[in-house]
């Protein structure tokens, strides 16, 4: 009867064993190899449904050295005992229930569902804020259900009954699944808040967050009682999401390598020209926090772009930066800024010239400090030494020698051509006897008008001028001409000039043209 | 020391050079760094007092010179007794159009002609009065008549014969209408008429808009206007050298004004114009007569709306392939003009100095190494590089001349460091965003 006995138990364990062991298998393979907590203890907590009682004895299995002194019922897992391993331990609630200092209540929450495993919540600082978040959130609503005389567990035990209503699986597996639904329902709420956590973090990949049920009644009431009201809640306590840490940042822009992007155009909308220097800070924080950041060259790329009509000397120096960047990333991009951009930075090509020799250099030596440095006198005017030429300013100076004479031999006055001698030599037809210079030659009109300047103080009214050429039958303006003419090889002058309703003479010229 | 320095030009010199303009005595003093310029214009100069004819284009940038070497022919060609006249193109006036802007510009050109006794311009009505005064003379001399008696009332039909027979004689195109223009301003003047004078002038001049007008005033068919008055600067050629004169010379400045023509029809007619001109020039086609262009860059070389857009042009301007910057053929009808370099300004500074000390009968303390040191502190002002020209350079440094003449204590160099440069340029459109129609 004893062996009996013994065989049934033995059956039963194995059936037991073969239809757990293959999940409890695969999730730990899921997992990194822990390190297990000492004394940590195995136990079947709760009654197997599985068991098949075959004893035709309506003596029960005594499970009583089974219970487990964890006050946790809904963590009743069935665990095969491997020496030193428990995949319990992975459970978000007792990895962090130490380091967080986590109450039985939120270590419960937190071991509700499998640690969930993504590349979000593999960053530590993802995952804590994550889990501060869920916490928060299961509290309030907690708050929010006390309100209507319920709890969080209530309501996950109502839901399972509807589950359970509708459920159309074998009974037999109906505690198994019944755990998984519960799982899911704080897997769904923890999702909604590491899709929160994403969002203020800036990281692009959304995850999906609704609860999985076929049953349209019973998605309604989870929404009903436990979505909607989670929504609620989150959409008023994110803004208690902290910051990432430095060592967190870096790590969620090696994910996202264009996630700098969302600060940078934070930074370019919110810029004005008189606090620039809080755009340069803004930049330079994001270079710390993209130092692992396979595209971290970009950001000065486009800060160079942005700054070149702000500030031409920031635009260089991000340019500088971007190529110390470029030049450590996987391939040298060498990217030049727009010919736009250039005509802006650099008002003559000796600027242009020297930035792109800074450059060069930077490219040849990667020295940053140097072509900083470098970039200081880029805008400073270059003082231009004037060098003279000793030899060639005597070569100027002959050859200008030669200039002055050649033209001054043009500038000279010329002898009358002789056309114009034989013409006058008729025009001047038995000339008085006058006391003006003799070699002037001049006919009778001539002396006439000159004559008449001298007795009006050698200025004559325009009317009397008239009078007086009326008088003689000849043009004004040509007698006028015709002594300016005849003078002016003497005065290099003219001698008769208009004024104001006169003709004027000057008295030095007047007595230069005298017969001394 | 500088030979031949007269006083009088010094003070020229140093009184037009500090209001920024070139002096209308001594100006061969101050023309250091263009000695192949001066030159090849001379050489020029001599080839049209000879009967031949000449185009030439001065081009250079903003400040190079072109108006100074312009300024420079007009006073050598005033003392080799040619008739000189000098014109800007503006937007109101050009060398074609048929809305009256070519006469404008014929307007422009005859105002300002100018001979050696009145080099300020408007020496026209001089010119006719002596022409006619010869041709009195002529026909006293041809009919046996005392020169006495030549301007009694029974001759004056033989004056005017002679003024119709000696301008059909002249005259290509236009001759009998000119004439006739000519007979009513000695008419005017033997009948005291000022008002027929001054009508005979106005046409001359080509002032009448329409020919009933003309024909009520003078009694001519015709007008000078946008068709004929290149014509019309012909026949003056001819007569200016038949009194005696070695040629008509004319200067055209600004000729940008042309590239800015917006219609590239009316512009291909301009520069077709200048084509007309510049085969008459070398053709023979026209004797004594010298026109020179002054524009820039652009204006000849840009192929899009410059003279190098009109292919016969082009091919008749385009550089000597050979010529470099050092060795230059200053024989093309093309001369550019590059701007001077800082031998050239030292030279032309010491010279002022000088000039400066001449006038004023002083002996200023400035070194060379002083004149160095001024270079050096005006090139490294802002905006130096684009847009100071010697203008600039040559009245600040003899404001400084000046300043240290009445103080000649103070610091030199803190004078030097006080140069503000400013940018003299037109205030115009950027030229390639003129709009094209």
């Amino acid at each position: 009867m004893v062996l009996f006995v013994l065989a049934i138990i033995v059956i039963i364990i194995i059936a037991a064993s073969n239809q757990k062991k293959p999940q409890t298998v695969t999730k730990t393979l899921a997992k990194p190899k822990p390190t297990p907590e000492p004394n940590i203890r195995v136990t079947i907590t709760k009654k197997d449904e599985s068991i098949i009682d075959v004893s035709g004895q309506s003596q029960k299995l005594d499970t009583s050295s089974y219970q487990s002194n964890s006050t946790n019922s809904n963590t009743q897992y069935y665990q095969p005992q491997y020496q030193g391993y428990n995949q319990n331990d992975y459970r978000l609630g007792n990895v962090y229930k130490s380091k967080l200092l986590l109450s039985a209540q939120e270590v419960s929450w937190l071991n509700k569902f499998w640690n969930p495993n993504n590349v979000f919540l593999s960053i530590e600082g993802c995952c804590i804020e994550t889990i501060k978040l869920y916490l928060a959130t299961l509290k309030e609503l907690n708050k929010h259900l006390k309100k209507s005389e319920s709890t969080i567990a209530k309501e996950v035990e109502t839901l399972l009954s509807l589950i359970k209503g509708t459920y159309t699986g074998s009974t037999t597996y109906w505690s198994y699944d019944k755990e998984n639904y519960e799982a899911e329902m704080f897997s769904v709420i923890f999702k909604r808040c590491e899709s929160q956590v994403r969002e203020a973090w800036g990281h692009k990949r959304k995850i999906a967050t609704d609860f999985s049920n076929s049953n349209s009644s019973v998605l309604i009431a989870f929404n009903t009682k436990i979505g909607n009201p989670v929504d609620a809640i989150l959409k008023e306590i994110t803004g208690s999401i902290s910051n990432p840490d430095l060592k967190t940042e870096e790590q969620l822009n090696i994910q996202n390598t264009s996630r700098w992007k969302i600060k940078f155009d934070q930074l370019t909308k919110s810029f004005v020209d008189s606090k620039k220097q809080d755009f340069i800070d803004g930049i330079f924080e994001l270079e710390k926090r993209n130092q692992k950041n396979p595209n971290i060259e970009n950001i000065f790329f486009e800060s160079s772009k942005f700054i070149s009509k702000f500030d031409k000397k920031e635009a260089l120096k991000f340019y500088i930066y971007y190529i110390h960047y470029d030049l450590k990333s996987t391939t040298f991009d060498n990217k030049q800024l727009t010919k736009t951009i250039q005509k802006s930075l650099f008002k003559n090509p000796e600027e242009l010239i020297g930035f792109e020799k800074i450059i060069s250099d930077l490219i040849k030596t990667k020295n940053l400090p140097l072509a900083l440095d470098s970039l200081k006198q880029i805008y400073e005017p270059k003082r231009k030494k004037i060098n003279l030429d000793v030899s060639a300013i005597k070569i100027v100076q002959a050859q200008d020698k030669n200039t002055v004479d050649l033209l001054s031999e043009y500038l000279e006055d010329e002898p009358a051509n002789q056309e114009e001698i034989a013409l006058r030599i008729e025009v001047e037809h038995q000339p008085q006897t006058h006391r003006y210079f003799k070699d002037f030659k001049l006919n009778d009109n001539q002396i006439g008008l000159l004559n008449l300047f001298n007795e009006n103080d050698l200025n004559l009214p325009f009317s009397e001028m008239d009078t007086f050429c009326k008088s003689k039958s000849i043009f004004k303006n040509q007698l006028i001409e015709s002594i300016n003419e005849v003078c002016y090889d003497k005065l290099d002058d003219v001698l008769i000039e208009e004024g104001d309703g006169h003709y004027e003479i000057s008295e030095i010229y007047f007595t230069k043209i005298l017969d001394q | 020391m500088i030979e031949n320095l007269k006083p009088k030009e010094a003070t020229a010199i140093v009184n037009s050079l500090l209001g920024g303009v070139v002096p209308r005595i001594g100006v061969q003093h101050i023309t250091v760094g263009r000695s192949e310029e001066v030159e090849a214009f001379i050489r020029a100069l001599d080839d049209v007092k000879n009967g031949h004819s000449m185009a030439k284009f001065w081009i250079g940038d903003f400040g190079s010179g072109k108006s100074f070497m312009l300024h420079l022919l007009n006073t050598v060609a005033l003392k080799q007794k040619f008739v000189v006249a000098t014109a800007d193109f503006t937007p109101e006036n050009r060398l074609y159009s048929n809305d009256g802007k070519a006469t404008v510009l014929y307007s422009s050109i005859m105002d300002n002609i100018a001979i050696q006794t009145k080099p300020e311009g408007g020496a026209l009505s001089t010119l006719l009065e002596k022409w006619i005064d010869q041709i009195i003379a002529k026909t006293a001399d041809e009919n046996h008549i005392a020169i006495s008696d030549i301007r009694n009332a029974q001759y004056v039909r033989l004056i005017q014969d002679n003024i119709m027979k000696t301008i059909n004689e002249l005259t290509d195109v236009g001759g009998f209408d000119f004439g006739l223009v000519v007979v009513k301003y000695y008419e005017g003047y033997i009948n005291d008429d000022e008002i027929l004078r001054r009508n005979a002038l106005k046409w001359l001049k080509g002032e009448y808009k329409t020919k009933t007008e003309a024909r009520q005033d003078l009694g001519v068919r015709e007008i000078i206007n946008d068709l004929n008055y290149y014509d019309m600067l012909k026949n003056f050629c001819r007569l200016f050298v038949s009194m005696g004169y070695s040629g008509f010379m004319i200067n055209l400045d600004e000729a940008i004004n042309l590239y800015k023509i917006s219609t590239a029809v009316m512009r291909e007619k301009n520069y077709e114009k200048i084509l007309t001109i510049y085969n008459d020039c070398f053709q023979g086609k026209i004797n004594n007569l010298f026109i020179n262009f002054a524009g820039t860059k652009d204006f000849l070389e840009n192929e899009r709306r410059g003279l190098f857009s009109y292919q016969a042009l082009k091919s008749r301007l385009e550089s000597n392939k050979f010529e470099t910057a050092e060795i230059r053929d200053f024989a093309q009808p093309v001369i550019k003009l590059l701007p001077l370099d800082h031998n050239e300004i030292f030279v032309l500074l010491n010279k002022l100095k000088f000039v400066f000390d001449f006038n004023y009968k002083v002996n200023i303390d400035i070194s060379d190494n002083d004149i160095q040191a001024f270079m050096e502190e005006i090139f490294n002002k802002p905006g130096a590089s684009e847009f100071l020209t010697p203008r600039e350079v040559i009245r600040d440094f003899l404001n400084i001349l000046s300043i240290i003449r009445q103080n000649p204590n103070i610091d030199k160099r803190s004078l030097f460091q006080n140069i503000e440069i400013k940018d003299e340029r037109p205030v115009e459109l950027a030229l390639d965003t003129i709009e094209e129609l």
